[in-house]
């Protein structure tokens, strides 16, 4: 760094070298006014082109440096001035640099540095305020999630994008599997589609909001975990409006159904046992009465039938009592439905279908007890079947059987084959993506349904179900409207969020991303350096969640140098037996899914993960590199590293240079640059990657 | 001459009793254990009534009452459902498909021989 004193004294150098050229230039000039100076001049160039031309570039040289000098010392400090009075503006403390020597550039440096006292005091008033105030927040909040811890039910709150905004710990357990391969992650700011199937969840969601009920929709599917869920989906509000989401009440039913399976099983094939019994029993006894002349041994024959008969019944009704109680709470309610209803429902679902069966107008109102998802993918299941084996369109009719409510698939043509009929109910239904993860079988004893194949004489072949008729629904006005329950100390600014289809108009302040950073064996990725750590956080809705944290170690399969675990303090004995960096970088992008990325100086990051990604498709989302929008705010500054940075905003470090911590600090600079950045015009994502790629370019031709 | 009636049920004690009684009230009386059995006998025997049990091995009662339903030689012939499910379901599936009359388990062996009769009058109407 210069003195202050060859600063002061640049000037009166520059005054004197002009003065001293002038002189000489002068006297050059008189002497070229004399006859023979062209010809001795022309000698002395010849015999001395050297001295010449070295005297010609001092004559130039001097000149220009005294003026690069010049500029330096007057414009840099004013730059440096023009980006610290910007920060001044940005409510950050400015960064003047050294004094210049200039009175008044001084004067402006020390002003502004006073100014920034001033502010950097009031800001830290500010920052116990605003900690007061979350506190007081965050208590509300924990009351709020202690009341939805409370439920035994899993619940989970969406936006109208099914982006989660809230969960409960019962649904946690139930869909979050960190631990499986690949991993499944329940966090803030995810896509529920993602944990349960996407094509269900948005049938469900657009299916809720266009019934009336209170029930809300349900579909059974299996988790991550290879359990049963049910899943009941309410709307927040039957208007579609900016703030309306979704509650998702999740059920584990695993066990609840394969009691019920058992209890169902076991009333049919109890009741037909002891039906068979006390028909054999009654015979015999008739028999016994009404033929009181048979011969001896035939009568002692139905004796005998009747005591054995008896012995049969009694053990079938012990058994029964056994298992009374763990059926009594397995009954799972079937709600009532119309025949207008199922329709509707029918006709939603089969709009993926490639051979879309004919589902008109029920031929008349009827009422049965059904389950709103399994039933009708069931029956839809059939008529697409049919479609596929026949090449004809059959249309569904409804009818009444005594008792019963019969839907008929109708075709004319070729009958099914009984085997290929039965096989369809011992497959597991799906229609276009949604699916029953059990048979058609267990879906009709459910509902205690029965089906046949018929054909008439007309060559009209019909596939037919019953199901018990329900008495019909007492009608009511119109359906009351769901109260409007909205948690109103709860941040849901996710609601408002909807999640642009373009990720790129998504804006900064409102980002929902992962913040990452990596530990390597050296800076050489393709030199044979090797990741060994890799940490990350999700931001939320523009807000860093702890909650949401991935830190993992990785053995690099290599040594690593002991100046690089001088960095990161990761010694070849920490990442022993750790997997592999394909395995981690594979779990890392379940993490972070379609999320855009954040990291700082993120080329570097970025090096690494794409030379030791296990599918190139990984990690193709846009990426935030938060050392180039620093760059973009205060290009005149010289300091973008971390520690620089973590300095200018007043950030607290912890344990640097180890891959969470550094993630972390990151997470909380970019919250920092957000504001800056949107005062500068760029408010978007996509504002965020043209300012940096300008920037780069901006450093790259320096 | 004496009607022919098949009794198809595989549950022994039901037979006994079945065969016993309808001996005793006149008729001629042959048994099947199973479905396939009974198709087999069926085209032999030229029964006039079937007793035809739902629950079956091999084939179901329903399977057999189809089978009968389609071929023109056994098309004419009577058939009673006798059924231990329990559910109703069983008996508008059993009369959709062609079956003349149903009786479900236990019965009452004296309506079960009004039944038979009732059955075979219709026939002898025909």
């Amino acid at each position: 760094m210069r003195s202050e004193r060859s600063l002061r004294l640049l000037p009166a150098l520059i005054v004197a070298v002009i003065l001293t050229g002038g002189i000489l230039l002068y006297a050059f000039l008189l002497y070229l006014t004399t006859p023979d100076s062209a010809e001795t001049l022309q000698s002395i160039i010849r015999e001395n082109r050297p001295v010449v031309l070295f005297l010609l570039l001092l004559t130039a040289g001097v000149p220009a440096w005294l003026v690069y000098q010049l500029i330096q010392i007057r414009i840099g400090p004013v730059g440096r001035l023009a980006d610290a009075s910007t920060l001044l503006k940005q409510n950050m403390p400015p960064e003047t640099g050294p004094p210049t020597g200039i009175p008044e550039i001084d004067r402006i440096a020390s002003g502004l540095k006073d100014a920034s006292e001033l502010l950097r005091d009031q800001q830290q008033r500010l920052d116990r305020e605003l900690k007061q105030a979350s506190t007081r927040l965050s208590s509300e909040r924990d009351v709020l999630s202690a009341i939805v811890n409370q439920l035994a039910r899993g619940l989970i709150v969406t936006n109208s994008e099914a982006q989660i905004l809230l969960f409960n710990d019962a649904a946690g357990r139930m869909l979050s599997y960190s631990e499986l391969s690949p991993p499944v992650y329940l966090g803030l700011g995810r896509q529920l589609g993602r944990i349960l199937d996407e094509r269900l969840v948005s049938w469900a969601m657009q299916e809720s909001v266009r019934r009336t009920g209170d029930e809300g929709v349900s579909f059974i599917t299996t988790t991550a975990g290879n359990r049963l869920a049910r899943v009941q989906v309410l709307p927040t509000t039957h208007e579609p409006t900016a703030g309306s989401g979704f509650l998702f009440f999740v059920n584990d039913v695993t066990e609840l159904k394969s009691t019920q399976d058992q209890s169902s099983r076991f009333a049919d094939e109890g009741i037909r046992k002891v039906r068979d019994s006390v028909a054999g029993i009654r015979s015999a006894a008739e028999n016994l009465r009404e033929y009181p002349d048979t011969d001896p041994k035939m009568q002692q024959r139905f004796y005998e039938l009747i005591l054995d008969e008896s012995e049969k019944i009694a053990g079938i009704v012990l058994e029964h009592q056994a298992g009374h109680e763990e059926r009594a709470k397995s009954d799972v309610a079937l709600s009532l439905v119309s025949t207008d209803e199922l329709f509707g429902l029918l006709r939603n679902m089969e709009g993926e279908l490639e051979h879309q069966p004919e589902i008109g107008d029920p031929d008349e109102e009827l009422f049965l007890h059904a389950d709103a998802f399994t039933l009708p993918v069931g029956l839809l299941f059939l008529g697409k079947s049919i479609a596929e084996a026949t090449g004809k369109i059959p249309e569904l009719k409804t009818g009444k059987h005594d008792g019963y409510v019969r839907l008929s698939w109708m075709w004319k043509g070729e009958e099914i084959l009984t085997e290929v009929a039965e096989s369809w109910f011992e497959a597991r239904p799906s229609v276009g993506g949604l699916q029953v993860p059990y048979p058609l079988s267990e879906i009709m004893q459910h509902h205690r349904a029965e089906w046949w194949q018929k054909t008439s004489d007309g060559g009209l072949c019909e596939l037919s179900v019953i199901l018990p008729m329900a008495p019909e629904r007492p009608k009511s006005a119109t359906p009351a409207a769901p109260e409007k329950q909205r948690a109103e100390f709860y941040d849901f600014d996710l609601f408002n969020q909807r999640a642009d289809a373009d990720t790129l108009k998504i804006r900064l302040d409102a980002i929902t991303a992962t913040v990452f950073d990596t530990e390597t064996t050296g800076l050489n990725p393709t030199g044979g350096d090797r990741l060994i750590s890799i940490g990350a956080i999700r931001i939320v809705n523009g807000k860093p969640d702890t909650n949401q944290q991935f830190d993992r170690l990785i053995d690099p399969g290599r040594r690593i140098p002991a100046s690089s675990t001088a960095i990161h303090g990761i010694t070849e004995d920490m990442v022993a037996g750790k997997p592999g960096a394909k395995k981690v970088l594979g779990d890392f992008s379940h993490f972070c899914a379609d999320d855009p990325l954040i990291a700082h100086n993120a080329a570097f990051d970025m090096r690494f993960l794409e030379l030791e990604r296990a599918n190139p498709d990984h990690f193709r989302q846009p990426v935030l590199d938060t050392l180039l929008l620093s760059t973009v705010l205060h290009p005149n500054l010289e300091g973008h590293s971390l520690d620089v940075l973590a300095e200018r905003f007043g950030l607290e470090t912890g344990t640097r240079h180890n891959a969470l911590d550094d993630t972390l600090l990151t997470a909380a600079l970019f919250v920092k640059l957000v504001p800056l950045l949107r005062s500068e015009g760029i408010v978007t994502i996509e504002d965020a990657l043209r300012a940096s790629r300008e920037s780069l370019y901006a450093r790259l031709r320096y | 001459m004496a009607h022919k009636i098949l009794i198809v049920d595989d549950e022994p004690s039901i037979v006994i009793s079945l065969e016993f009684l309808m001996a005793q009230n006149g008729y001629d009386v042959f048994v099947a254990r199973n479905g396939e059995q009974a198709l087999d006998l069926i085209p032999e025997i030229k029964p006039d009534l079937v007793l035809l049990d739902v629950m079956l091995p091999n084939r179901s009662g329903f399977e057999v009452l189809q089978l009968l339903r389609k071929d023109k030689k056994t098309k004419h012939i009577k058939i009673i459902m006798l059924t231990a499910k329990g559910r109703d379901q069983d008996i508008t599936k059993g009369i959709t498909l062609g079956a003349d009359a149903y009786v479900s388990k236990p019965f009452s062996t004296r309506a079960l021989v009004e039944k038979v009769k009732e059955t075979l009058s219709e026939a002898n109407a025909k």
